[in-house]
């Protein structure tokens, strides 16, 4: 029969042994693990490509020339 | 629910439901679920009773054939968390969902509760000697089923419950016990 106080105990100590790095990993783990689940029970996987168009908004007054230029050759 | 003793050791009758195999042998063992319906981690799962058995046949196990298999196995209970008739085995699996809940929420990583039950299965009940747990739920209909439960609707005065099995090494005198159900 289980002993429920000395269960306690080493569940709490297990449990605090992983940590985030752990958690994130078996959580990565995990959703792997459905995906091939789903695969090998019959569900498909749909591939779809998008292409994105980047636009990239520039202000004039960031135009810094950052050679030449005291202030900024300093803060780098 | 039937229960035995073998070598002064508690053993619980449970009931497995696979689909019918209508050109191969019998199973051997049982199969390890790791789907989705896999609600307290990846294990070995036994109806306790053969009710519910079969509904899981007719609603889930009968897809590709038409017909569902039940297998019964004696299920090594003695070192078994028992959350159904157990108050303290209970109150300790409860508590020790919220601990684990409140643990990730600490480390700043989101998880579900299925997620839970499958961290604890892969990583903490073996390690700390829990080799199965005892659990229960309300019976609900499937999508396809109108199933009455209970004349009182709502109601559900039964419980379903079932045993997850971590390791196969509890599972002894599993055999095909009734083949080929509608």
């Amino acid at each position: 029969m289980l002993n429920y106080q000395e269960l306690s105990r080493k569940f709490t100590e297990k449990l605090n042994s992983f940590d985030k790095d752990f958690l994130l990993k078996w959580i990565e783990f995990d959703q792997y693990r459905d995906t091939i689940a789903q695969l090998v029970s019959g569900e498909t996987v749909k591939v779809k490509n998008t292409t994105l168009t980047q636009n990239i908004l520039v202000d004039n007054k960031e135009k810094v020339a950052l050679t030449g230029n005291t202030q900024y050759a300093m803060a780098a | 629910m039937e229960k035995k003793s073998i070598s002064n050791k508690p053993y619980l009758i449970g009931y497995h439901t696979q689909e019918y195999r209508s050109n191969a042998h019998a199973l051997e063992e049982p199969i390890k679920c790791t789907g989705k319906t896999a609600w307290l981690g990846m294990g070995y799962y036994f109806w306790t009773e053969i009710e519910f058995a079969h509904y899981w046949g007719e609603d889930f196990k009968k897809r590709a054939t038409g017909y569902y298999d039940i297998y019964k196995a004696d299920i090594n209970i003695e070192k078994c968390l028992n959350t159904v008739f157990d108050e303290e085995g209970y109150f300790f699996f409860r508590t020790k969902i919220e601990e684990t809940i409140e643990y990730f929420k600490q480390k700043n990583v989101n998880v579900t509760l299925e997620q839970v039950h499958k961290f604890l299965a892969d990583n903490i009940w073996n390690n700390i000697g829990v080799e199965c747990i005892m659990y229960d739920d309300k019976p609900v209909n499937s999508f396809k089923s109108d199933r009455i439960y209970s004349e009182i609707p709502d109601l559900y005065f039964k419980k379903r419950i079932q045993v997850v099995v971590f390791n196969l090494k509890n599972v002894s005198n599993f055999a095909l016990y009734l083949e080929e159900q509608q």
